[in-house]
């Protein structure tokens, strides 16, 4: 390797070590000096070394082979010969031992041969009984085998014949484990086990400790048995092989009387599908397992899924129930017990129940209603018409002190002497009592003022209503002469916007009048800002929030806005007055604030006022003792129907469904 | 094609008028005043339209012979339209049929609803008895008592000057407010829908 020079006869180059003469196939290993590693093996090594000796001097078998004859050239040329056996050397029984064996006379060769052959005859008998299912080919190897031995090139054959003889050297247990260790590939082990029982038994026992090929280098019969053929005897060395410690962990029972356990036998038998072991089934539920059970052998077996196996799970569609173009009743009888079917009639009863319709007892009687209202009315008319009569039931002026009346009655007192002021008649006509009795004072002081009033209105009826309103107020008030009545003022929210912006756009002309803007009222008015005030009586309150959201802006700080509102009004229109800007300067509410405003002017109530007001307050106490007197009574009523009545949806929860 | 003509009118309509309230120049303010003009003269106008409807409806009730009071209703209607329209508005006859038939059917109803409230408030416990029946009822008492006199008696001073007014400035105004923000954020709304033209209600 190095390419140094070396000697002709070397074999290993002096330099580099590499060996120079290439091995040959069939050259015999070498035997190496190794006395000097004696001193190293185990004493029990020696002592069988010892006792191998011992026996070969006390036993000397016929044409023994000593050392005394010195005959070394009985190995034939051209093969390597022997060495001689080395004290030192402790493979050297090995070798002494095939020396032996060559050397066994020739009716001890026969013997074996003879055996080999009874042996082979013996096992190609068992091979070719039980075969009767097996393949031809299982019985043929033991020939094949020969012919390809006998087909062996020169230098395997002699291997071969070399591992046969190391082979016979093998001891009882090393032997018994040759034929053991072929477990999982029982073919190789089951042709030569007979033969290489017979011939491990001639060995002598000397052998042991000898050199011990690797068991890889089976001989080539083996590897032409068949891979199927079991083997008793097979078993019984895999049971003999069982060392004795796992035989001492082996259950008692069986090592005594042979019996497994049912449990054992369970686990020992395969499984099959559609079988359930024992304790497996026991889990199971009472119906399905007996359902399992109780199947019938006709129906089929699942082949697939997670139900693979099992018989009669699912029941088959039959050609009875599957209609094409229409969807089948599925299922068919429901079967149930008594008991499930006499609470499924308990469910049909209730069921029926409800649909039928409400007795008639719980609607409101139409008499009854009838005699209610009109009792109700009498009541009423009754109480504003005492007062008339019978002096002690008029009711008490109101004492109530109200800031926004005083605010309104402020501003009215800020109005200068003939300033212009825009009156806003947007009531309807059923509230005209009422708007009227709260309006009249303020627009008396206006008139008493000589203010230029100019009355607007986006009611239909509105023109009627301005016309009505001064009439009653006296009848010296007249039109076009204390006011102008500019009539009804179309277009909502919008008309409202441009009026108080561009009024002389809006009403070219009113009712009566060719050219109002040339008349005094109006002369000076371009916009909603050159009134002095601007006064709405209204009982709607998204009226009032219109006049305050299109309207107000365009006033300006010097023009304020006054409102006359109904009650009903009073809690969305109050806080436009309440709030720190006050968009609405002073507010007069109803009744009450007409009188408190006649009040703080420190005037006399009128007659038809005083009257007007003894009315108002007797209907509202006799209506207040209705609905508390009759509503109590009636509130233990409905709450006594109501806990006697079944229980169904009441009116209130059919109101949030319909919600 | 009808429909997105409308659509556009009515957004460039819409958008001028909203920039006019935003932008105080006098193309926009004009532009603003005209179509406000408009509108102004088509409500009016949709009045008669209206009457005309009406009138169609309850004719079509007198031909099918099954409504007196349609006859009656139709009779009044244009008997009052002419009257108003040939004698003016202001005139004697005009105010005549306002005071002596309009005026007193309409205080008359309100006088009657008054009645009609009184005994559905006595009916509403045994209908639907429960806490917000009696919260309504107690409300309702407390509100009249507070608002008159009694005989003999005159105000109750607690309900009159502090219960009466916290009822009707704060549970009462916060509740009308709070519908009141909902209508403004509504109208907002719907303004809006039809500046984009998602909302057409002058569109069938």
């Amino acid at each position: 390797m190095c390419g140094k020079p070396n000697p002709a006869d070397a074999e290993v180059c002096r330099y580099c070590h590499a060996r120079l003469k290439p091995i040959q196939p069939g050259d015999l290993p070498q035997p190496k000096p190794t006395g000097a590693l004696e001193a190293m093996l185990p004493p029990w090594i020696r002592e069988l070394r010892a006792e191998s000796e011992m026996e070969e001097e006390t036993l000397p078998l016929p044409g023994e082979k000593t050392e005394a004859d010195g005959s070394e050239g009985a190995f034939p040329e051209g093969e390597s010969a022997s060495p001689e056996p080395d004290a030192d050397d402790p493979l050297a029984a090995l070798w002494a031992e095939e020396e032996e064996d060559e050397d066994l006379p020739d009716w001890l060769k026969s013997l074996g041969t003879e055996e080999e052959a009874s042996a082979v005859a013996a096992l190609a008998e068992e091979q070719a009984a039980p075969s009767a299912g097996e393949p031809p080919e299982a019985a043929e190897p033991k020939g094949a085998a020969e012919e390809e031995e006998s087909a062996l090139p020169d230098w395997l054959a002699g291997e071969q014949s070399a591992a046969e003889a190391e082979e016979a050297v093998l001891p009882d247990w090393l032997a018994e484990g040759v034929v053991a260790e072929p477990a999982g590939e029982p073919a190789e082990a089951a042709a030569p086990k007979g033969a290489a029982e017979e011939e491990e038994n001639a060995l002598p026992d000397g052998s042991v400790g000898a050199y011990q090929p690797p068991l890889v280098e089976a001989p080539s019969e083996s590897l032409s048995a068949s891979p199927f053929v079991e083997s008793e005897e097979l078993a019984e060395a895999l049971l003999g092989e069982t060392p004795d410690w796992l035989q001492m962990l082996a259950p008692e029972e069986e090592s005594a009387s042979g019996e497994k356990s049912p449990a054992e036998e369970e686990v020992a038998q395969p499984l099959t599908e559609g079988e359930l072991p024992s304790w497996l089934e026991a889990l199971r539920p009472v119906a399905a397992a007996t359902s399992v059970l109780a199947t019938d052998e006709e129906e089929p077996v699942e082949t697939q899924g997670p139900l693979a196996g099992l018989r009669g799970v699912i029941a088959p569609p039959t050609l009875t129930t599957l209609r094409p173009g229409k969807v089948g009743v599925l299922g068919g009888k429901l079967k149930l017990s008594d008991e499930e079917e006499r609470q499924a009639r308990i469910l049909q009863d209730l069921i029926a129940e409800s649909s039928r319709p409400l007795p008639p007892s719980s609607l409101p009687d139409k008499k009854e209603q009838k005699v209610l209202r009109w009792s109700v009315g009498l009541l009423m008319l009754l109480a504003a018409f005492l007062p008339f009569f019978l002096p002690f039931l008029r009711a008490p002026l109101p004492r109530r002190v109200l800031p926004a009346a005083i605010a309104a009655q402020r501003l009215i007192d800020d109005v200068p002497q003939g300033a212009p002021v825009l009156v806003a008649v947007d009531y309807s006509p059923a509230f005209s009592a009422e708007m009227e009795a709260a309006a009249a004072p303020l627009v008396t002081d206006l008139l008493a003022k000589h203010a230029r009033i100019v009355a607007v209105s986006t009611q239909p009826t509105g023109p009627d209503l301005i016309s009505h309103f001064f009439a009653a107020l006296g009848s010296d008030y007249r039109e076009s002469e204390h006011y102008l009545n500019l009539g009804y003022l179309s277009g909502g929210t919008a008309g409202l916007y441009a009026f108080a912006r561009h009024p002389r756009l809006v009403f070219g002309y009113a009712a009566g009048h060719d050219r109002i803007w040339n008349t005094s009222f109006l002369s000076t008015i371009h916009t909603a800002a050159d009134f002095s005030l601007v006064l709405v009586i209204t009982e709607d309150p998204e009226t009032a929030r219109a006049w305050v959201e299109q309207v107000r802006p365009a006033l300006g700080e010097h023009t304020p806005l006054l409102m006359v509102i109904s009650t009903q009004a009073e809690p969305l229109v109050e806080p436009y007055y309440e709030t720190a800007s006050q968009q609405v300067g002073g507010i007069v509410t109803g009744i009450v604030g007409g009188l408190a405003y006649e009040a703080i002017r420190g005037r006399p109530l009128t007659a038809a006022a005083q009257a007007q007001w003894g009315a108002y307050s007797n209907i509202a106490l006799m209506g207040l003792m209705i609905i508390a007197g009759a509503g109590l009574v009636n509130l233990v009523l409905g709450w006594r129907e109501r806990r006697n009545a079944p229980t169904l949806p009441q009116d209130e929860d059919l109101d949030d469904e319909e919600a | 094609m009808k429909a997105p003509v409308a659509t556009a009118v009515a957004m460039a309509v819409g958008i001028v008028v909203l920039v006019g309230y935003f932008i105080p120049l006098s193309i926009f303010t004009g532009l603003r005043m005209l179509l406000l003009q408009w509108a102004i003269i088509l409500a009016g106008a949709a009045l008669f339209v209206g009457m005309v409807n009406l009138s169609q409806h309850h004719w079509a009730r007198i031909r099918a012979r099954r409504g007196v009071g349609s006859a009656w209703l139709v009779f009044s209607l244009w008997a009052t339209f002419f009257i108003t329209f040939y004698f003016a508005p202001a005139s004697l006859p005009t105010r005549w049929l306002f005071d002596a038939i309009l005026l007193p059917a309409s205080v008359a109803l309100l006088g009657v609803l008054a009645v009609s409230l009184t005994v559905a408030a006595v009916r509403l416990p045994r209908r639907r008895p429960g806490l917000f029946t009696i919260l309504f009822l107690t409300t309702t008492v407390l509100i009249l008592l507070g608002s008159i006199g009694i005989p003999g008696v005159g105000s109750l001073p607690f309900v009159s000057n502090l219960l009466r007014p916290w009822l009707a400035q704060v549970p009462a105004a916060a509740g009308a407010r709070g519908i009141l923000l909902g209508v403004a954020l509504g109208t907002v709304a719907t303004g809006l829908r039809i500046l984009l033209g998602s909302d057409r209600p002058y569109s069938e």
